[in-house]
């Protein structure tokens, strides 16, 4: 037990540091680690890699907070309100909801793990390419709420960032779009995603810097941390409905394979939004942007177990690489594995009890120091920054040189969107879902006959349709009420 | 000089220098395995973890296994430095991706060193579900061959084992059945093995292409019956199961002979690796293939220890190759079967 336990410890914290460096995620850590576990018996392995995947989903929200850089693209909503909040000198109170949240989200998804796997796993497999591709395009929709006062712009960075997905190779017929013949090789499976990511958030942002003059740390003007409203649980007073609808949310995106934890994270920030008291105050640093986005994310992670243990199908790109550790040991997941390895399975759900406690324990109590970065000049801690992004571009595709270009050319895209107004946030979204979605449609038409009534004619499908509409029509008042408060004189 | 000086200064020469020429080119050193698949839980995955293991302990060095997929795979086999630390281990597809045009000519196995095979996959099937009204290929012939309006949507990949699997049994349906029966197949692009199980239980495909092993638990009893799955056509002889519809064993031909299909794994090199080296991987493959625990190893997962030397491997692969060839050239393109 204690080998056990100590390799969960060692998990989360490499998981952690994986999480925490832009460019790295929870799936290359499991993958980096998998070959080693062969020389464990399985439930030790299991407790190492669990702990690395539940330590990489967590450690992304340190550098989205810190520095505006989402480190894996499930906390791409983290940084909407974590780094207003770090500016604001709370680096430490944001980051320490973020892992409260984090904490959360995993032990409720571990519930919902526990008790609901064989009766959720029937439902997923009810959710067809139909349903899939209407759940991505309702969590297109946060595009239509983090546009606010300039709807036009948003909507037009998004689809140029989902017209930038389609850029490569199409599996359907195995040709080539978009593609200049100079760069068949480079661009065959299209634009990598956190290259893209980290470009335009953290390179746009050092240009940014650069032109203005660097300032000497990356607080607001005046701010001091010491100055700075201090942690507490008391924060969480009145979020517990946004901790757990986001963390069900997330739970639920994470039964449903193949659709990611960045969608997860959209959809329920999106939610917190709709449902809030203050929406104004979402993205300038409100504390339940951040509680949505990470109780949701790390919600995925017993969600995305539930189809691997009682379907044998991964629900997210880090459980498909578990699937290995389970192959290695010679074992199968699926229909049979609960019922056939029950030991095993008990120690899966004790494995991830764990993990989520040794992550909140490691992440939580030496927080302080690491918020401290916030103070570190800017002319100091840009470079380290700049070269972790170039190292994280290049491991994105084990050496991939034009990664790298990418990440600095995204990096000109960003600084040059705005500069004339047009939001990064949106295209980012665009260029994530925009391959599901555009999948999904593909595979729901062709399954029924070129015929599009099909997405209005199963019960599921008309229920997100609705969603749809209900969340867009109040996007589109917010937007127009927002208009004319401006027009009066009234800011937010 | 004089004749003893020379000697003497030969015999020097060969005394200190002797000991680089035949210092083993492994030995110590990083070696980047990279292979063909991202999947982590797909066979060829699971053979080159395999053999990674052997070859580190018979090369002494100090080998990774690199997921990478097939693109960058044979990207990075153009295009690294041919001096042996970086390889691929991959099956058919290498030369299946050229003929089927899904990658250039730059990627034929002309540009490539060919290295020893490490070890075979004779897994390769389709499945259907359980209640459909056919037990395998052959019977489901006969069942398409009863009504010109039956149609069976086959979910394969395209430029891969799956796509070849779909074309003989296509020229063979059009050589027994007639063009009809055969056009009566249906193609639909599959994805990965959970993308394909996710389109059978959409009722999206009929039959879906995958590995006897990851389908193995979904044919067994006790599945509920959405999930459930029978094997209809299996490529190759599974050790210790007599009771599965094996192509050959079922009729089924190709260039007129009973097909027995296994996915070969190849080590590939860089064009121009030296022979020392490819000979030092015979070597230690030969090791491997002596090696009782390898073989364990393999047979645990359904694979076989099959090896061949780089030269017999190299033989091998392009009469496969050929053989494939001379079949394409009377199949149809798949997508026009959509």
């Amino acid at each position: 037990m204690l080998l056990n336990l100590g390799l969960a410890l060692l998990g989360t914290a490499i998981g952690i540091i994986f999480g925490a460096i832009p460019g790295m995620t929870a799936t290359m850590a499991v993958a980096v680690f998998l070959p080693m576990t062969y020389a464990f018996q399985l439930v030790p392995a299991l407790y190492l890699l669990l702990g690395l995947y539940v330590g990489g989903i967590s450690g992304g929200l340190i550098p989205a907070i810190l520095i505006n850089v989402p480190g894996t693209p499930s906390s791409v909503c983290t940084g909407f309100d974590g780094y207003p909040m770090a500016r604001r000198g709370e680096s430490e109170r944001a980051l320490k909801i973020g892992i409260t949240a984090s904490f959360f989200g995993g032990i409720i998804s571990l519930i919902v793990l526990a008790l609901l796997t064989p009766p959720l796993a029937k439902m997923a497999i009810k959710f067809s390419a139909i349903e899939k591709f209407l759940i991505i395009l309702f969590a297109m929709t946060v595009i239509a709420a983090l546009s606010k006062g300039s709807m036009t712009k948003g909507v037009f960075s998004g689809f140029l960032g989902v017209l930038l997905s389609l850029v490569g190779e199409l599996s359907m017929n195995n040709r080539m779009r978009m593609v200049p013949d100079f760069l068949r090789n480079e661009l065959r499976s299209g634009f990598q995603l956190l290259p893209l990511l980290i470009g335009l958030f953290a390179i746009a942002q050092m240009f940014q810097e650069a032109e203005k003059g660097m300032q000497s740390n990356n607080l607001d003007e005046g701010v001091t941390v010491e100055g700075a409203k201090k942690f507490s649980f008391s924060d969480f007073k009145g979020q517990w409905v946004n901790v757990i609808r986001s963390s069900l949310f997330g739970t639920f995106m994470g039964i449903l394979p193949g659709v990611g934890g960045s969608a997860a994270s959209l959809i329920a920030y999106s939610q917190a939004k709709s449902f809030s008291k203050h929406p104004e105050l979402m993205g300038k640093g409100a504390p339940e942007g951040l509680i949505a986005s990470e109780s949701s994310n790390n919600g995925l992670t017993g969600g995305a177990l539930v189809p691997l243990l009682s379907l044998g199908i991964p629900g997210d790109a880090t459980t498909a690489v578990l699937i290995g550790a389970f192959l290695l040991q010679g074992i199968q997941v699926g229909p049979l594995f609960i019922s056939q390895n029950p030991d095993i399975w008990n120690q899966i759900l004790w494995a991830l009890l764990a993990c989520n406690i040794l992550m909140f324990v490691v992440m939580f109590f030496p927080i302080k120091l690491i918020s401290q970065v916030v103070k570190v000049r800017s002319a100091r801690m840009y470079p380290v920054i700049l070269l972790m992004c170039i190292v994280g571009a290049y491991a994105t595709r084990s050496g991939v040189m034009f990664d790298v270009w990418c990440l600095l050319i995204f990096g000109i895209v960003g600084f040059v969107m705005n500069k004339i107004g047009l939001p990064t946030a949106p295209f980012l979204i665009g260029f994530i879902l925009g391959g599901d979605l555009e999948k999904y449609f593909i595979e729901a038409v062709k399954g029924n006959n070129y015929d599009l009534a099909v997405f209005f004619q199963r019960p599921i499908a008309l229920v997100i349709w609705a969603l749809i509409a209900i969340f867009l029509g109040y996007s589109i008042y917010d937007n127009m009420k927002g208009g004319a408060l401006e027009k009066m004189g009234v800011k937010d | 000089m004089s004749k003893r000086r020379l000697i003497a200064s030969v015999l020097l020469f060969v005394f200190c220098f002797a000991p680089i020429a035949n210092a083993a080119v492994y030995d110590g050193q990083r070696v980047r395995i990279v292979i063909g698949s991202t999947a982590v839980s797909g066979d060829s995955y699971m053979v080159a973890d395999i053999v990674n293991r052997y070859l580190q302990k018979y090369l002494n060095c100090n080998s990774k296994d690199d997921p990478v997929g097939a693109n960058e795979a044979f990207a990075t086999i153009r295009t690294a430095a041919p001096d042996g630390m970086t390889f691929m281990i991959f099956h058919d597809m290498t030369y299946l991706g050229v003929l089927f045009g899904s990658y250039g000519e730059e990627y034929d196995l002309e540009n490539m060193v060919i290295g020893p095979r490490v070890g075979q996959n004779p897994g390769s099937c389709f499945a259907g579900k359980t209640n459909a009204p056919y037990k395998d290929m052959k019977e489901m012939a006969e069942w398409l061959k009863a009504d010109p309006k039956r149609t069976v949507r086959l979910s394969v990949e395209l430029g891969s084992v799956s796509n070849l699997g779909f074309v003989i049994y296509y020229v063979w349906l059009k050589n027994t059945y007639g063009e009809d029966v055969a056009n009566q197949m249906r193609f639909v692009l599959g994805g990965s093995t959970d993308t394909k199980l996710q389109q059978l239980w959409d009722n999206n495909a009929d039959v879906i292409f995958g590995d006897y092993s990851s389908f193995l638990q979904y044919t067994k009893e006790g599945v509920d019956e959405q999930l459930a799955l029978r094997y209809v056509g299996i490529m190759d002889r599974i050790p210790g199961r007599t009771d599965l519809p094996v192509y050959g064993d079922m009729g089924i031909t190709m260039d007129g002979k009973p097909l027995y299909f296994s996915k070969d794994f190849l080590i590939y090199l860089p064009k121009g690796t030296p022979d020392n080296v490819v000979a030092e991987l015979d070597e230690a493959v030969a090791k491997m293939q002596a090696d009782p625990q390898f073989q364990e190893d393999m047979s645990k997962m359904t694979y076989a220890g099959n090896t061949l030397s780089s030269k017999e491997a190299k033989e091998f692969i392009y009469a496969k190759r050929d053989a494939i060839k001379k079949v394409l050239a009377e199949a149809p393109n798949i997508e026009d079967l959509e």
